[in-house]
């Protein structure tokens, strides 16, 4: 990257006068999730970003960074970027490409997947997106209208299985309401590394008086604003939350009134929650009965209060479901659904940002109903989460392709395709070698893009244009900052070229990018046009926030069109209607015997604010901020393994070992560790078994497992 | 009549002391009495110039205009040669007296000329500190073959390698079994000694050299084995000592240097010193000690013109430490690091030509951190500085008596 | 002179090391191990809880900079804001300012010279902020005059301990 700034010719201090040739062009960062792609000032000269900054005008990010933000052009610069696509030569796996051009590239792959088709059907093609989720609708709409029904994300292992639980309960969820809110229950949840765009106002409001419930085992830097922090055992919050709602029921703290005449199964749930006596809760949690009852009467008494829950920690386990319904139900048991200053429900807006926008999304990806498709692959092993979310299920992917059954998946179409996010890692590295072709988009040669028979390179978001929402009703339609490296090409350029071979009946699939979304924007009466015009984003006009309690308008979108305790979706599947609270599937009550040999709980993938998945360990700002695979090991368990900082040590679950260094920190409570996932070199998901999962969603357990570490002599 | 001050000297402490007289508002004269001409001179730059880093001008940090900025009355190429306290006049060597008021001496001091018989007078011997005689460097850097540097001094390493640069043959000779005698442990010493010869360098070590004797081709020096070598510059690196051959011991309290208090007074009231000529306060042993760096000059100079001004200035002290770039190495000492005893432990870690390339040795005096020498080990100065301070506060909590009486 | 200063919140910081990476990519080090800022953590362990803090901490900028003091060429001084400032053509690399500091700002390039925080001075001159301070997250970091600035935070430390003072309610939990 040095190669590309001549420093003499950088002004002093990269200030942008009029003389310096510094141009301040506007974009987004799209490293993590789109929760966050904070607005980003790129200072560009002859051609060159030479910096980076926060747009102070974005009103989402207010101008802040993260520090894989702040790395972006060691992201975009960096020497390792595909530059042509690339087509095997040698067997796979075995890194011997050479280049194609992209003609015959998605020609290659127009006649493989139609091949496939005719002899197999259009659902032996699947579509996977990894991250940026930018592209995601058109991947879906390619999907069905090319005729398959297997449209995949990483969501199969993300928030789709909370907005699930959440929506067994009540049809539909929402954020919390933090500005209005007067006491915030955090479950499992650090929005300073998850979601740094807007973790200033959380501060403001905390500083302010906003009282703050944390659970989660781990201290994070919320811990420190925490009225109550519940440090529970990983995999507990079902028992922990029916302990609660134990509190509030006996002593009559809960919402009678929304619960008399907005809920079904209360009775059944209550007489459920009775055995959750803050005894019986601390024995199993490790919670302290007091904190449960204190907890309990703050959230419940203090009006208002909201719940703020994360995309996946709590759904990390195997008995994850029935976790997350049971932790979200107290939002409804203290009445605070679809408040003012409790959870406000949002409807669907685009691509993750629901911020009251009306736009035709859900119509414009399913191009084809789920009835005139084959079966979806999960859809006969997690049928409750398939009806809940309009996507096939990807953690079962592996076992299709093993089984066969219904049918085989014989091909893959990638964008961001990672094999280690699997639990199990080998086991789905291994499935993907039995497909008759894959084909993998990226930015970087991945050991998933290894394995394809075919690597597309796509092009960071400096790039190329995208449009972006954000929940403050901010809309923006970027341009390039600078050209795009090599021949690497905007992902929806490339899906839709692949349409024309693949789908090149859809209408909307033969014009462009922009054109879709001026469909999809129809019913808001906003084009593309009105919001490209400002650089930087416009607020949007004619996008007001939903009032709150639609409820009492048009009931819950549920069968009973109340809110659930006990779901009767869940029971026609055999499943338990009530948030029963069950073990994970090993844990030191669940499995004593394996815990004597693995006598640690092991949670993974809690969030680190330099790393978000496997992006950004290329980057040497980045990488340089936490170079070693670490275990957080609290310094009680290391000495009883005679461990100090930094020693190297292995760590061992039933399925394998992997070497790392000890951390020694407070962070981690006495008896779990914590493992960071995508390590190179140390990837935690591989010695996790490939069907440790929740059976409702798929997830995998990646939270609660057990393990055992020891000095390694090196 | 107007009130004359007398600065003895042209250095960092003299300027420094000049500066604070005139910032604390101190209008009267200030005359100023050096043996030297033009701007003040810091030899530390010196070699730095010879090597070509920076140019001469830099070796003169202050710059000319200081004279005029500050108002001061010169006096240059005039050596003091006797000042009676009592009269309060000062005697130099052009046959001048002068009477003062008050009276700030920093003469600094002069490089130590070993007792080697002919090097005194060869033609050949140079040293850094004057400005002549580090331009006068600067033909054998052109032109040498070979020179020899006498005293393996932090400021004799930093020569070998300006003269080992330009491609001249080095011999680096010490009458101590070690090289950097003045702070450095011997295992560190010796390391850096290996880097040396690693570089080329010929270290000769608890040398006596037994005669100089020049010829028209350079210097002859005999070595106590019998040897010679023959070469063009001899660099006397072997010490300095303080210019105060003009005090009277009866009246100016003089220990091995001139005794100073915590407001850089001398034993006589109307009478500073600062820099290389005097002692003040190790805070580390909590005694007075000849620490003759810039930097701590500086500082005194400064405390004793506040003093003289009529302010209250107090010298807090300095914990002695030094650093050196040597080749691509940096070397640091830090405290008291040759301490010895019964209670003395040391703590050895790393190795400079392994690994991340750092090696520290921290020396213990019943548990508590007392010095240190560290390679390439920059990254653990502070905390080590910290835990040497932290350890002279608890000691000073543990005195009683002797903390009160000292005010602390 | 004005003596700008940055001013540090530790209640605010997460941790999250943005300030270390903004700062490089202002300055744009050879090697990705120098930073002008470092960030220490800190953590305190009460019975069962515990408690993470952490501290930012780039060159302070002191009023009385030792490194000026000692600099022997006189390549380090004060700027007209108070912004301790290096002329790196001074420079000799004799290491006598990182030896002084006791914050471990001086810091070396490639080419033996010394390199510190200047405090993003050419940004500030131009009403822009430091690359550390625009970059934070959670708002930790901010940058002012010392005066204007120790007004603030004498304000609101005599607001907060107005407000506890007079609070019915317990205060949070350590």
């Amino acid at each position: 990257m040095n190669q590309l700034l001549n420093k003499s010719q950088i002004p002093r201090g990269k200030v942008p006068t009029p003389e310096s040739g510094i141009e301040i062009k506007k974009t987004v960062c799209d490293i993590c999730n789109p929760n966050s792609h904070c607005g980003i000032d790129a200072y560009v000269k002859d051609g060159v970003v030479i910096k980076v900054e926060g747009s102070e005008e974005n009103p989402h990010s207010g101008g802040t960074l993260c520090s894989k933000g702040a790395a972006s052009r060691q992201y975009i610069y960096h020497q390792d970027r595909l530059l042509k696509p690339m087509v095997r030569t040698g067997d796979r796996g075995s890194d011997e490409f050479e280049p194609i051009s992209w003609d015959d590239a998605l020609d290659m792959i127009g006649e493989k997947f139609n091949t496939i088709k005719s002899e197999s059907g259009p659902e032996a093609v699947g579509y996977f997106v990894g991250y940026p989720k930018w592209m995601r609708p058109y991947v879906k709409r390619l999907a069905h209208s090319f005729g398959s029904p297997n449209y995949m994300t990483e969501s199969s292992t993300c928030f789709s299985a909370t907005l699930m639980a959440a929506k067994l309960n009540y049809g539909c969820f929402g954020p919390p309401d933090v500005a209005n809110t007067n006491c915030l229950l955090v479950w499992s949840a650090n929005p300073f590394y998850s979601n740094t765009s807007t973790v200033r106002r959380l501060l403001d409001a905390i500083e302010n008086g906003l009282k703050i419930i944390e659970v989660g085992p781990f201290t994070t830097p919320l811990s420190r604003h925490a009225d109550i922090h519940l440090r529970l055992r990983p995999g507990t919050s079902g028992a922990l939350a029916l302990g609660i709602a134990n509190v509030m029921i006996e002593q009559n703290l809960y919402a009678r009134e929304f619960v008399d005449k907005w809920t079904t199964g209360f009775d059944a749930y209550a007489a459920y929650a009775k055995e959750f006596t803050p005894e019986k809760t601390e024995a199993i949690t490790g919670v302290p009965a007091e904190d449960i009852i204190a907890a309990a009467r703050m959230y419940a008494t203090t009006k208002p209060a909201a719940m703020m829950t994360s995309a996946s920690p709590t759904v990390h386990h195997t008995n994850a479901s029935q976790n997350h319904r049971a932790i979200v139900a107290l939002v409804g048991l203290t009445g605070n659904f679809d408040e003012k200053g409790g959870n406000h429900v949002c409807p669907p807006g685009y691509n993750e940002i629901n911020n009251g926008i009306k736009m035709r999304e859900g119509e414009f990806t399913q191009s084809r109903p789920w009835a005139d498709m084959a079966p979806r692959v999960g859809l006969d092993a997690h049928p409750v989460w398939c009806k809940q979310i309009p996507q096939a299920n990807a953690m079962h992917l592996p076992f299709q392709i093993n089984s066969q059954q219904p049918y085989p998946i014989r091909a893959l179409m990638g964008f961001g395709l990672n094999f280690n996010m699997w639990p199990g890692s080998d086991y789905m590295a291994d499935a993907l070698t039995k497909l008759d072709f894959l084909v993998d988009v990226d930015l970087f040669m991945t050991p998933t893009a290894k394995m394809a028979d075919l690597v597309l390179p796509a092009c960071t978001s400096f790039e190329r244009s995208e449009f972006k929402l954000y929940t403050e009703r901010f809309g923006m339609y970027t341009e390039p900052v600078i050209q795009p490296l090599g021949e690497s090409r905007p992902d929806t350029d490339i899906i839709f070229d692949l349409a024309k071979r693949l789908a090149p009946e859809d209408p909307l699939l033969k014009t462009d990018y922009e054109t879709c979304i001026d469909w999809m924007l129809e019913p808001q009466g906003l084009k593309v046009a009105d919001i490209r015009k400002h650089d930087g984003g416009c607020t949007l006009e004619g996008v007001n926030p939903p009032p709150y309690r639609k409820y009492e308008k048009n009931g819950f979108p549920t069968p009973s069109g109340k809110m659930e305790f006990a779901s009767s979706q869940l029971a026609d599947e055999g499943y338990d209607a009530l948030p029963v609270y069950t073990e994970p599937k090993y844990s030191p009550i669940s499995t004593p015997e394996l815990a004597e040999s693995f006598p640690l709980i092991l949670n993974t993938g809690s969030r680190l604010p330099m790393y978000v998945h496997s992006r950004t360990f290329r980057l040497p700002w980045t990488r340089a901020l936490r170079p070693d695979p670490l275990v957080d090991i609290n310094p009680e368990d290391a000495e009883a393994r005679g461990l100090s900082d930094g020693d190297p040590i292995t760590l061992s679950t039933p399925k394998g070992s992997i070497s790392f260094k000890a951390h020694l920190t407070e962070l981690a409570p006495p008896g779990v560790v914590s493992v960071y996932h995508g390590l190179p070199g140390a990837e935690i998901n591989n010695i996790i078994e490939p069907d440790y999962r929740d059976p409702i969603s798929g997830f995998p357990g990646f939270k609660s497992l057990l393990c055992q570490i020891k000095k390694e002599s090196r | 009549m107007a009130t004359r001050y007398f600065i003895l000297g042209n250095g960092g402490a003299a300027l420094h002391g000049i500066r604070a007289l005139r910032i604390a508002g101190f209008t009267g004269e200030v005359h100023q009495i050096s043996d030297d001409r033009g701007p003040a001179f810091n030899p530390m730059v010196a070699p730095y110039f010879l090597s070509g880093k920076v140019g001469w001008e830099t070796c003169f940090p202050f710059g000319e205009a200081f004279y005029q900025t500050y108002q001061i009355e010169r006096h240059e190429a005039e050596t003091v040669v006797s000042l009676d306290a009592r009269s309060r006049q000062i005697t130099t060597s052009i046959g001048g007296t002068f009477d003062y008021d008050k009276c700030l001496i920093a003469t600094g001091a002069r490089p130590v000329m070993p007792p080697v018989p002919g090097l005194q007078d060869s033609r050949f011997a140079l040293s850094l500190r004057e400005p002549e005689t580090a331009l006068n460097m600067v033909t054998p850097l052109q032109n040498a073959e070979k020179v020899l540097i006498l005293g393996a001094s932090f400021v004799g390493i930093k020569l070998a390698e300006v003269f080992l640069k330009k491609g001249i043959k080095v011999v680096l000779v010490d009458i101590a079994p070690q090289i950097m005698p003045q702070g450095a442990l011997p295992e560190a010493a010796k390391h850096v000694e290996t880097l040396l010869r690693q570089k080329g360098i010929d270290v000769r070590l608890g040398v006596a050299m037994k005669k100089v004797e020049d010829t028209a081709d350079g210097a002859i020096c005999h070595f106590p084995d019998g040897s010679i070598e023959t070469v063009d510059c001899i660099a006397v690196s072997a010490g300095i000592k303080p210019n105060l051959d003009f005090l009277d011991p009866e009246q100016v309290r003089i220990n091995r240097a001139i005794c100073t208090n915590d407001r850089m007074q001398t034993s006589d009231n109307s009478i500073y010193a600062a820099g290389d000529v005097c002692e003040a306060l190790n805070r580390l042993t909590n005694s007075q000690q000849w620490m003759g760096t810039w930097g701590n000059a500086c500082y005194q100079g400064r405390v004793a013109g506040q003093n003289m001004a009529g302010q209250y200035a107090e010298y807090t002290g300095a914990i002695p430490q030094h650093v050196s770039p040597i080749f691509n190495w940096t070397y640091m000492q830090i405290g008291d690091a040759l301490r010895q005893g019964p209670g003395v432990q040391q703590e050895f870690k790393g190795d400079p030509f392994t690994g991340d390339n750092s090696f520290t040795i921290r020396v213990f005096e019943n548990d508590v951190l007392v010095g240190a020498n560290l390679i390439n080990a920059a990254t653990e100065l502070a905390g080590i500085k910290m835990e040497i301070i932290s350890g002279i506060e608890a000691a000073r909590h543990t005195t009683s008596e002797e903390s009160y009486q000292r005010g602390a | 002179m004005t003596q700008l200063t940055f001013s540090f919140d530790v209640n605010r910081c997460s941790g999250c090391l943005a300030c270390i990476v903004a700062c490089q990519d202002q300055n744009d080090f050879v090697s990705e191990t120098v930073a002008f800022r470092q960030v220490t953590s800190y953590e305190e362990r009460f019975l069962t809880k515990s408690r993470i803090s952490f501290l930012s901490l780039s060159c302070l900028h002191c009023g009385d900079a030792p490194c000026v003091m000692v600099c022997p060429t006189g390549a380090i001084f004060k700027n007209s804001e108070g912004v301790v400032d290096l002329n790196r053509e001074l420079c000799i690399g004799c290491h006598t300012c990182e030896l002084t500091c006791s914050f471990g700002a001086p810091k070396f390039a490639e080419d033996g010279r010394m390199i510190k925080c200047d405090f993003c001075h050419d940004r500030v001159e131009y009403g822009l902020k430091p690359a550390c301070v625009r970059v934070c997250p959670t708002k930790a970091l901010g940058f002012g005059p010392l005066k204007d600035i120790s007004k603030e935070k004498t304000k609101e430390a005599s607001t907060k301990i107005l407000k506890s003072l007079l609070a019915t309610e317990p205060s949070k939990q350590p």
